[in-house]
């Protein structure tokens, strides 16, 4: 590893799903206006922070939000946009069944399998979705093949960057819980396993 | 002729700006493409005022991200909006997301060679043809005309001209040279057709 290895980590902006609190998983809802202008901004404010070093590899989750957002953040640093990686390993936890639903219809439906995740979060799965135990495991296959090369931009969602986060700075899951999902800035992740939020 | 119909095309995308063929695949809205419909979305705010209207789109992506942008900036939600599979881009269908129309031509020289007999009405293999658009958009617009009032229809490039070309009661051949820009948009009205400049504040 470099020792100067400098990650840049951003979650999508804001969704319609984000604005009506529905778990998305999965599935896909557009930026709002306010998600287009979180994009905006913190591309504009990566390419600050870059000045005018070129990104070695930028990778992107597939899923439509987060592709959306990474098109808007390569423009603004006049990153080629056909040489964005799109990384299936990024994509964010799904809720199986539960994706698309609100927590009240969650609780509605499956209150008996919600109350069985609060004895143990990491290793539960709702119905057909996938637990945190599984999605480390393909987060931590991603981040042992990325190239130790620098800078490097990553662009995928809320939970799993959460996900990516406690790996990089090998955290208890306790601990990744409680870390933030933020649209309004985001992570340099260096090579002494530190992290810096960087706000627009 | 009773309805006024707010004629909107997605905002560019990465596949436009690299002469990609999109049909119905699709790719995300460029930078440039937020502007632009932010752009677009600002100058049909003030034309709206306080009227009401009923809201339609496509459902492939970048016209729902197109539709999203639009519905923050005129004030109405997105579960107001009705998603119309007619209003989908014409389909390639094997050959959606090709690579450029040049690219075409050199790949497929007898299949082009048939299309400029008959354009109007050549299907690519799995794909539609501009007559099967038509046919699908007519009873749209006959729908629109029954409901009357004001719409907003945010939907493609070829749609774009082919309603307008419905609308106008164009050729074949003047269907096909019409435009279809991203900077600007169109009002239907009356049975005339009027081209509206969004005003950019990012020139």
């Amino acid at each position: 590893m470099e020792l100067n290895q400098k990650i840049y980590l951003f979650r999508h902006g804001e969704t319609v799903w984000n604005k009506a609190k529905r778990l998305q998983g999965h599935k896909d809802t557009p930026l709002t206006l306010q998600g287009v202008k979180q994009a905006q901004a913190m591309g504009e404010k990566l390419s600050h922070v870059l000045k005018n070093i070129e990104p070695k590899f930028f990778f992107s989750s597939p899923i439509g939000r987060a592709h959306q957002t990474a098109t808007i953040i390569a423009d603004s640093i006049n990153f080629n946009t056909e040489s964005i990686t799109l990384e299936k390993k990024l994509k964010e936890i799904t809720f199986g069944d539960w994706d698309g639903l609100n927590m009240e219809e969650i609780l509605l439906d499956y209150e008996l399998i919600w109350q069985k995740r609060t004895k143990d979060k990491w290793t539960f799965a709702p119905p057909n979705g996938e637990s945190y135990e599984v999605a480390s495991a393909r987060v931590e296959r991603f981040l042992k093949e990325i190239p130790e090369e620098h800078p490097i931009i990553i662009v995928a969602h809320g939970s799993i960057n959460k996900v990516i986060r406690g790996c990089w700075r090998d955290l208890e899951p306790n601990e990744v819980f409680k870390l933030d999902e933020p649209q309004n800035g985001f992570y340099e992740l260096t090579s002494d396993r530190h992290e810096r939020f960087i706000e627009v | 002729m009773a309805a006024t119909i707010y004629l909107i095309r997605h905002g560019e995308t990465t596949w436009n700006r690299a002469g990609r063929l999109q049909g119905q695949a699709d790719s995300p809205l460029t930078l440039k493409g937020t502007r632009q419909i932010e752009a677009v979305a600002d100058t049909l705010r003030n034309l709206l005022k306080n009227q009401n209207y009923v809201f339609w789109a496509s459902p492939i992506g970048r016209t729902q991200q197109s539709a999203s942008i639009i519905c923050d900036i005129i004030g109405t939600n997105y579960e107001n909006i009705k998603f119309d599979d007619r209003l989908k881009e014409i389909t390639l269908g094997e050959r959606d997301g090709y690579s450029s129309w040049q690219a075409l031509k050199d790949d497929y020289p007898k299949d082009m060679a048939e299309r400029e007999k008959d354009p109007w009405h050549y299907q690519h293999p799995k794909g539609e043809s501009s007559q099967m658009v038509l046919e699908r958009l007519t009873p749209f617009l006959e729908e629109l005309e029954v409901l009357k009032g004001v719409h907003v229809v945010v939907s493609h490039g070829v749609v774009s001209k082919i309603f307008r070309g419905l609308y106008l009661k164009l050729s074949h051949a003047e269907t096909f040279a019409l435009d279809r820009p991203q900077e600007s948009f169109y009002c239907l009205h009356q049975g005339n057709v009027e081209i509206i400049e969004a005003i950019s504040k990012w020139n």
